[in-house]
Formats: C-alpha cells, sequence, structure tokens
C-alpha cells in the first residue's frame, strides 16, 4: 500500500532567465513501511522533495498524495494540522526550540494537536533514545548527538505515518551518526512507519530498501 | 496548544533585560501619564472643596407655595433640600427659596429643567459647583481642560509606545527562526501568534500595573497634603488602560501581518527576507560619507540605504520627538523668561483705583473702600499707598492721534492709529482724554529705571510722558514668524508742549452746570458727555488751558500703566496744583506684594473686585495659572524627552545586537572594534542630526502656534527654540555615542559564535 506518491511534480525557483527548476516534473511512490534513501549531489534537488513531501514547501505543478490525502489541495491550516498529525521531520541542524526543556521540545507536536501526551509513550521514547537522565535538560546543555535524539524523539511523538530526515547525521561524528540511524531504523520498524532519508553516506544508504537518485531536479535512478 | 503561555513566558525569560526594561517602560509610561493628570485633578479637587463651602447646593428655585416644595422634596432624585433666601448680585431676590441637592450631580442640567418645566418654577442653577460636573453654563470649560490634559497624554502615549514598538518587534526579529520552527513541526499561523499576542499583553499589562502601583503612594502623599486625605483617581487610569489597549490591538495587527507571511519553508531554508525585510541590496556607490569618514562612512551610508524605509521611520519617529520636545519647551522658556522680566518690574506698586473724573467725587467713585482696606490685610500685601490720578483732556486730540508715529501708523494689525478717524463721528471731547498720574518722591524715584528721554527733574509747568508700548506682529521674514515689537507710540521729543484743559475750572463749571440743571428743575437733563463736550469746546474756545513741557519720556512696563488712554506724570505737588487734589485725597490704592505668599485666594478676591483692577494685579492671577501651566508644560516635556531617550538607546542597541553575525564578519576581514565602533556611530549620528534638524524646524511650527494660543491667556514674549534645539540635540548626541560604546563594549569577543548566530 502505497503511502507517498507524487504526480508529476515540479519546483520552480526565481522567473525569468533565472528560473531554476530545483524539482523537475518528478513522479514517486512509497509503499508503507518501506526506507528510501535519497542521495544525489548538493543542488540536486534532494532536500526539495523532502520539502515538499512534508508539506513543508509548496509545489508548482503536480499533485502529492500522502497517506490518501493530495496535500497540495489543503489550505495552510489543514496542512499544518496534517503535518503535526503525520509527518516527523529530522533535520541535520537539529532546530529544537531553545526555550523548552528537552521532554517539552519532544511533546510540542502533541500539545500544538491539542492532546496530553500519552506519558508511557513519551517515556518509551526518551528511554529509547537514551535521553532519561535529560529530560529537564535546555538544548544549550546537550550535545549535538544528544540534541539530534531529542529531534527524532519529537518526530516521533505524534506517531506519524512518515519520517522525513533530511540529513540527520550531517552534523554528527560517525558514531554517533551511526546510533542515530539504528534509533530511527529501529522505531521505523517497530511502529510500522515510512522513512525516507536523504544522505550523503553511501553506507547508510544502502541499509535503506531503495535508494532514489536525484540529479538537476530529476530522479535518475 | 493551551501553554503557549508559559512559551511567551520563557521567550520573555530567554530576554530578561528587554522584557523588564519594555515592562519598566510601560510603567514609566503609565506613571507619566498618570502624574500629569494628577495636578488638574486635585487642583479641581481643592476649587470643589472650597466652592463646597460657601454654595453647598446645586439649584435653588423661587416657590410659589408651600405644598410645591413637599412635592419637589419627595422627588426620587433628592438628596437634600432646604428653605432659604435667595441673592443675586448680592440683591435679595427671594425670601423662600427651594435649595436642593441632587443624587447624582452630574444630572444638574437634566433635573432643573425637569423641575422648572414640571412645577413651572423659575429658579437658578450653582454654575460655580455644576461646572465641576460638567453642567452649568460653564461645564463644557472643565471638559475642555479635561480634553487638552487628555491631549498632552496621548502625545506622551503615541511616543512612549513607539519605544515599546521597538522592542517588541526586537522580539520578532530574534526568534523569528524559532516561531518558524514550530510552524514546520505542526504549529499553525495562529497558535504563533497567540505566543506573540502574549507576549505582548504580558508587557503591556505587567507595565500598565507597575505604573498604577507607583502612582498609588504619589497620589496618597499629594492629596493627603492638598485635600486633606488620600484619594485615587480612576479617569486617568481608564485613559492609560484605553490608550495601551488601543496600542496593543494595532500592534499586535501589524505583529500579525508580518507572521503570517512566515511559512515553514523559510525556517527550514533559513530565509526569512520575506518576514523580516533584509533590505534592498543594490550596487551604490561611496556616498559622500566616504569623503568625511573614509570606509567606514561608506560602510554606514550603505548600510542606511539597504533599509531606506526603516530609515526614514526612524528620522520620522525621532523628528516627532525634538519637534515636540522643541516647541513646547521654547514655549515653556519663554514664559519663565517673561515672568524674569516682568516680576523685576512688578516688585512696584500695582493700583487698584481709578482716576478721578470732572463728573465725580472722588469718595463716591472710591470702589469699596472697606474691600480696598481689607486687601490691605492680607499677607501677601507688602505695603500700601494712597494713588491719586485723574481723568483730563488736551484742547485738541492733535495732542493725541495727530502725534501717533508712523511705525504705529503702520501697524499691520487692528489698533488705535486705525480708529483715528473715528474723531469724525465721536464728540471731541472723548478723543481728547489723558490721564494724569500724582507721584510722590519714592515713585518718581522709581521711574529713573524707566527713563527713556529727558531728566525726572520736573519743574513748574513741566510734565512727564509715557511712551513705548509692545506689540506682537507677525513678521515674514523672521525666522520664527513672529516678532515681539516695542515701539514708540507717540512722536513727542523732549521740550515738546501739551495743551491740557484747566482741570480744576473744568470741575468747578460742572458742579455749577448740575447745580443749574436741579434748580431749573432739569434734573440732568443733559446726559454727561453732552456737558463735558460743551464745557471742553467752551474752554478751549476761551483759552482756558495750562501747556506743559515734556520734561521726560519713560517707558513702563504695561503692568504699571494703562496704555488705553495718553499717559502723563507729574510730581505730587505739581499734580496736587493742577487737579486741586488735597494731600489726604485719594483715587485708589498702590500695592506692593510679596510674590511668595500670592495664593490661589487672590484669584477669588481679584474677580470679586474686577471692575477696579489694575493690569497689574491680573498679572499676578496670571501668574498662578502661569506657574501652574509651567509645571504642567514642564511634566509633559520631561515625559517626552524621557520617551525619546529611551526610543534612542533602544534603536541603538538593536541596531547593534541584530548584527553580531555581519560585525564578527567585519572582524574577520580584519576591522578592528574601533572601526566598528565608528561605523555604528556614524549611521546613529546621521539619522540624530538629520532628526533634530527637521525637528527644529516642524517644533518651531509647534512653538509658534502654540504662542499664539496661549498669549491670549497668559502675556509673555516669544522666543524662538534656538538654544533647546541645541542643548537637546548635544544632550541626544551624547546619549547615542555612550550608548553605542557601552553597547558595542559588552558584545562578545567570540567571532566564531556569533558567526554561527542563524543571521537574516
Amino acid at each position: 500500500m502505497e503511502i507517498v506518491r507524487l504526480e508529476n511534480v515540479s519546483k520552480i525557483y526565481g522567473d525569468g532567465d533565472s528560473r531554476v527548476w530545483a524539482m523537475d516534473d518528478v513522479s514517486l511512490t512509497i509503499d508503507k513501511g518501506e526506507i528510501v534513501s535519497i542521495i544525489g549531489a548538493s543542488g540536486s534537488g534532494k532536500s526539495t522533495m523532502l520539502h515538499i513531501m512534508g508539506g513543508v514547501d509548496t509545489p508548482s505543478k503536480g499533485n502529492v498524495i500522502i497517506d490518501g490525502k493530495d496535500i497540495t489541495k489543503l489550505n495552510d491550516e489543514e496542512l499544518s494540522v496534517f503535518r503535526r498529525r503525520k509527518i516527523g521531520f529530522v533535520f541535520q541542524a537539529y532546530h529544537l526550540i531553545p526555550v523548552l526543556t528537552v521532554q517539552e521540545n519532544i511533546t510540542m507536536p502533541i500539545l500544538l494537536d491539542h492532546k496530553k501526551p500519552e506519558r508511557e509513550y513519551v517515556d518509551y521514547l526518551i528511554e529509547m533514545l537514551g535521553l532519561k537522565d535529560k529530560r529537564k535538560k535546555m538544548p544549550n546543555q546537550l550535545s549535538g548527538g544528544q540534541q539530534q535524539r531529542v529531534a527524532i524523539a519529537r518526530a516521533l511523538a505524534n506517531k506519524p505515518s512518515l519520517i522525513l530526515a533530511d540529513e540527520p547525521t550531517g552534523a554528527l561524528d560517525s558514531k554517533n551518526g551511526s546510533d542515530v540511524i539504528g534509533l530511527l531504523q529501529d522505531s521505523v520498524k517497530k511502529l510500522n512507519q515510512t522513512m525516507v532519508l536523504i544522505t550523503h553516506n553511501i553506507d547508510l544508504a544502502r541499509d535503506a530498501d531503495r535508494i532514489i537518485k536525484i540529479a538537476d531536479g530529476k530522479i535518475v535512478e | 496548544m493551551d501553554n503557549y503561555k508559559k512559551i511567551a513566558a520563557r521567550y520573555m525569560k530567554k530576554s530578561l533585560g528587554r522584557s523588564i526594561f519594555s515592562i519598566l517602560g510601560v510603567g514609566i509610561l503609565s506613571l507619566l501619564m498618570y502624574m500629569l493628570f494628577l495636578p488638574l485633578l486635585c487642583s479641581n479637587d481643592v476649587s470643589l472643596n472650597e466652592t463646597k463651602k460657601n454654595n453647598d447646593y446645586h439649584m435653588y428655585f423661587y416657590l410659589d407655595n408651600k405644598q410645591q416644595a413637599e412635592e419637589i422634596i419627595n422627588e426620587k432624585f433628592v438628596k437634600k433640600a432646604w428653605i432659604g433666601k435667595a441673592y443675586s448680585d448680592e440683591e435679595l431676590v427671594c425670601e423662600n427659596a427651594l435649595y436642593l441637592k441632587i443624587n447624582n450631580p452630574y444630572l444638574i442640567d437634566k433635573k432643573y429643567e425637569y423641575i422648572s418645566s414640571k412645577y413651572s418654577l423659575e429658579g437658578k442653577i450653582n454654575d460655580d459647583l455644576a461646572y465641576f460636573y460638567i453642567q452649568g453654563k460653564d461645564g463644557m470649560g472643565y471638559v475642555m481642560s479635561i480634553i487638552i490634559f487628555v491631549f498632552l497624554d496621548l502625545i506622551i502615549a503615541i511616543g512612549g509606545i513607539g519605544l515599546i514598538r521597538n522592542s517588541i518587534f526586537l522580539y520578532l526579529t530574534e526568534y523569528i527562526k524559532d516561531f518558524g520552527m514550530l510552524r514546520c513541526i505542526g504549529g499553525t499561523k495562529r497558535q504563533i501568534r497567540k505566543i506573540f499576542a502574549r507576549i505582548t499583553w504580558d508587557i503591556e499589562v505587567l507595565g500598565i500595573i507597575l505604573g498604577i502601583l507607583l502612582s498609588v503612594p504619589i497620589t496618597f502623599i499629594v492629596t493627603s497634603l492638598v485635600l486633606g486625605k488620600p484619594k485615587m483617581y480612576l479617569f486617568p487610569i481608564l485613559i492609560i488602560v484605553v490608550s495601551f489597549m488601543y496600542d496593543l490591538f494595532f500592534l499586535v495587527r501589524d505583529i500579525t501581518k508580518k507572521l503570517d507571511k512566515l511559512t515553514p519553508a523559510m525556517a527550514v531554508h533559513g530565509n526569512m527576507s520575506r518576514v523580516i525585510k533584509s533590505g534592498k541590496i543594490k550596487a551604490r556607490g561611496k556616498g559622500f560619507l566616504f569623503a568625511l569618514f573614509g570606509i567606514e562612512g561608506t560602510y554606514a551610508y550603505k548600510n542606511i540605504m539597504r533599509k531606506p524605509r526603516r530609515f526614514l521611520l526612524n528620522i520620522c519617529v525621532f523628528t516627532f520627538g525634538i519637534a515636540i520636545f522643541v516647541g513646547f519647551g521654547s514655549i515653556v522658556s519663554s514664559i519663565k523668561l517673561s515672568q524674569k522680566e516682568r516680576f523685576e518690574a512688578l516688585g512696584e506698586y500695582m493700583v487698584i483705583g481709578s482716576p478721578q473724573y470732572v463728573s465725580v467725587d472722588e469718595l463716591v467713585l472710591m470702589p469699596y473702600k472697606e474691600e480696598l482696606v481689607k486687601f490691605s490685610n492680607y499677607d501677601f500685601v507688602k505695603k500700601v499707598k494712597k494713588q491719586q490720578s485723574i481723568i483730563s483732556y488736551v484742547t485738541n486730540e492733535k495732542f493725541i492721534y495727530g502725534k501717533f508715529t508712523n511705525q504705529y501708523k503702520n501697524l499691520p494689525r487692528k489698533s488705535e492709529a486705525k480708529l483715528q478717524y473715528r474723531s469724525e463721528k465721536e464728540k471731541n471731547y472723548v478723543n481728547c482724554m489723558v490721564e494724569i498720574s500724582g507721584y510722590d518722591e519714592e515713585d518718581m524715584e522709581m521711574l529713573n529705571k524707566y527713563l527713556v528721554e529727558g531728566s525726572l527733574d520736573i519743574g513748574e509747568n513741566e510734565i512727564i510722558l509715557v511712551d513705548y508700548e509692545q506689540f506682537v506682529v507677525e513678521d515674514d521674514f523672521s525666522l520664527t514668524g513672529i516678532k515681539p515689537v516695542s515701539m514708540k507710540k507717540y512722536d513727542y521729543k523732549v521740550g515738546d508742549t501739551i495743551d491740557l484743559v484747566d482741570y480744576q475750572l473744568m470741575r468747578d463749571q460742572y458742579s455749577k452746570l448740575e447745580e443749574l440743571e436741579v434748580y431749573n428743575d432739569n434734573v440732568f437733563k443733559k446726559v454727561f458727555d453732552d456737558r463735558i463736550n460743551d464745557l471742553h469746546q467752551d474752554m478751549v474756545k476761551n483759552n482756558q488751558n495750562v501747556s506743559f513741557k515734556i520734561k521726560a519720556i519713560v517707558k513702563m512696563p504695561e503692568e504699571l500703566n494703562s496704555l488705553s488712554k495718553l499717559n502723563l506724570i507729574l510730581p505730587q505737588k505739581s499734580f496736587q496744583k493742577y487737579s486741586g487734589l488735597s494731600e489726604n485725597s485719594y483715587t485708589g490704592l498702590k500695592y506692593q506684594f510679596n510674590r511668595k505668599k500670592i495664593n490661589k485666594n487672590i484669584i477669588r478676591i481679584i474677580t470679586s473686585m474686577d471692575e477696579f483692577m489694575s493690569p497689574g494685579l491680573t498679572f499676578y492671577a496670571e501668574t498662578l495659572f502661569t506657574d501652574a501651566t509651567i509645571e504642567v508644560l514642564l511634566g509633559f516635556l520631561c515625559c517626552i524627552f524621557l520617551i525619546l531617550l529611551c526610543n534612542y538607546i533602544i534603536n541603538v542597541s538593536a541596531n547593534i545586537n541584530m548584527r553580531r553575525k555581519e560585525f564578527a564578519q567585519l572582524r574577520i576581514l580584519g576591522a578592528t572594534k574601533n572601526s566598528i565602533k565608528k561605523i555604528v556611530l556614524i549611521e546613529c549620528i546621521v539619522t540624530l542630526i538629520i532628526s533634530s534638524i527637521l525637528g527644529y524646524f516642524v517644533g518651531n511650527g509647534i512653538s509658534k502656534n502654540t504662542y499664539m494660543l496661549f498669549s491670549s491667556i497668559i502675556g509673555f514674549d516669544y522666543k524662538p527654540p534656538v538654544v533647546l534645539f541645541l542643548i537637546s540635540t548635544i544632550f541626544l548626541l551624547g546619549v547615542v555615542v555612550v550608548t553605542s560604546i557601552v553597547v558595542l563594549g559588552n558584545m562578545k569577543a567570540d567571532m566564531a559564535e556569533d558567526l554561527r548566530e542563524e543571521g537574516y
């Protein structure tokens, strides 16, 4: 059963002579439970594709269907709600909210949804990601690896259908990086989630169920 | 998401210094807005209490019968009622008037009309008391005074709110990425707005509460001293709350517009230029600042031109503040300078009394003799002595109207000069009136400082002329557009002669005329006018006059001399010889006042004697009003200057703080800290100088128009605001320099950390 479908999606920046086709008529499907790696050179359109899948960015053309819903037809409010419930983001730069504690950062998507966090599940995530004694800490009191774990926990908090990770290990050393990927993969398998991962690390890419190679905004493999 | 309050609090805590500063700013502003009203409300209460002491009723009615009284007393809105005598201008008008006090004094007019029409009664509202409840014939005057203060309060609010806005926008620019990330993880626009609205709300509400709390002890102390019991006033609090809530609404709306532009993509891409405009980046030349300041000047110029709208906005804000400060400040300094000059003159004697006319016995004209004696006993009266003056007549109006100087005749405004042809319509004697005063030795000594021409050694048939008058003319060629002009009114020189009728003879003949009329059973058939006119003409025809040579010309302040007529002065003996008045007779009293002991009672005293006030006495009454006005204006100016100062400080520190990454990049390229300081200072000083110059011209306009308004109430000379402008500019320059140096000095040395800061 497919969870992601891109239909003739294009993303154009600029106009006239300075037009850039970040994505050029891309069509793609990803099935539920798949772990997909996206690889490509810098500027090839990997992040753009990820952002469009996650509803962070809007395509210039085409349709994006996530978990049966065409997100290009949603208004801003609906898209925000969809994002918080269905998508979990992990970024290279972590992007934690600096004024919130670790626990608060993790539960933020749930709270944005006006729901009460399931204590047991949050505890499970914290335990699983090795953050038990860091609950009350602020992001600036954590190392890079620890911050990325918090970001992962946050991405998983609302039990999203789709995890989108944009070079999650880019800012980490190799040990932390492999730990983080391992955690992501374990979680995805346990919760039967789908993950799309951008990485420059070919070894990490090979661990995925499928590799998509992008060049100049098009899928080449 | 219910914890947006918590998130808002966290952000406020993160920028604790700015949060405290902003709350304090709102608090102090609220306090200042409250304090501006305090003198007005306190003095109104004092006046109200004094009025109530003698006239504690709202209205009275002339009763027809007792039954009516019973019916009226039973009306629900009547609080208290009694029967008493009613007076009008100290004359008894009704033996049995029904005096009423109603429950709600703000309905005096309405209830008066109701009773009047229902019971068909005539009566009167106590306007003295009704005034304080915006009722009666003068109620609107009270409203106007409140409106003026509300207007001043709003000016303070506008200036201060600009400061708060700057501060709030700093939150936005500093944390915009965080808000973008919240959008990324599923926060809606509304949820983000709520966080920000909460920050803004917290700052303003906490600030208002702080301001009100600070005002409580001050108000209690002041009211306890002035009114005898502590009291708080709610009206200023209402103005404060309305002003800030009004601003809160618009501020949140403006921020909402920016936040709504924030998309998750911006946060991820790190490009906030649609929300926080990074400015117009385009190639520019070196700019004129290069010649003055080198590369730092060029850099400063390019940075200013990168955000021209922001630059213009800053210019407007600062120009406004400087204009208000300079404009009103010049009024205050003009009033104070004028007061100082006039008070020097007012060490002299002020006259209460009227000159004697040929037709009237001095004692009859003597205004309220008992009152004048009573007046002498007030503690602000230092000395008292007799005044002697008369109204006499020149033989020909050419001695007055024919002697106007060209300068006086060419005054653009209406003046006596333009009325010189009224003689064709008026009877001759009217145009020939002069006032002659007799001065004793002490007075003659005083004249030395006013001497312009001649000598005060007055011999027989010699006289002193009082000349020079001050006018305010509009002058298009003057920088200020206003020019107080002191000009010679009469074209007399020392040595000229002036012919006066024989006053004693005229007086005798007038008395005989009256007797004759009575004798012929023709009791005062002819009116005064005709009799005097005939007498005057006869005396002129028969050369029954006295010639005086002008020995001296003096220029005296208006307060010491009424200049509506030609004024002449004779030493006492000469005066008595001419007028026939004896040493013991007097037409008025002269008072010397102790300025420091003048209090508000003088206004009530003077108004009860207003028919006989001299201009100088009026000035004392004005002084109290002037002093109160100066206090209010000074308070207002302090507020404006404080706000201006804070705005400058915030602007300078914000300018620096938000450019840490930029400065780090410059330093990595080799710029020294001093170079950075120079760049920042140049930017700030350019803004300051431009806004100061513009502010001067705008302030000049405010100053001139305010002068026109105030000078109709308080007489004072206009002084252009040059000195004030220079002082304020230099002071603000100092503030800018110090702030820049302090803030730059506090910046971290770690360039790498600054480089990692997410810029925009």
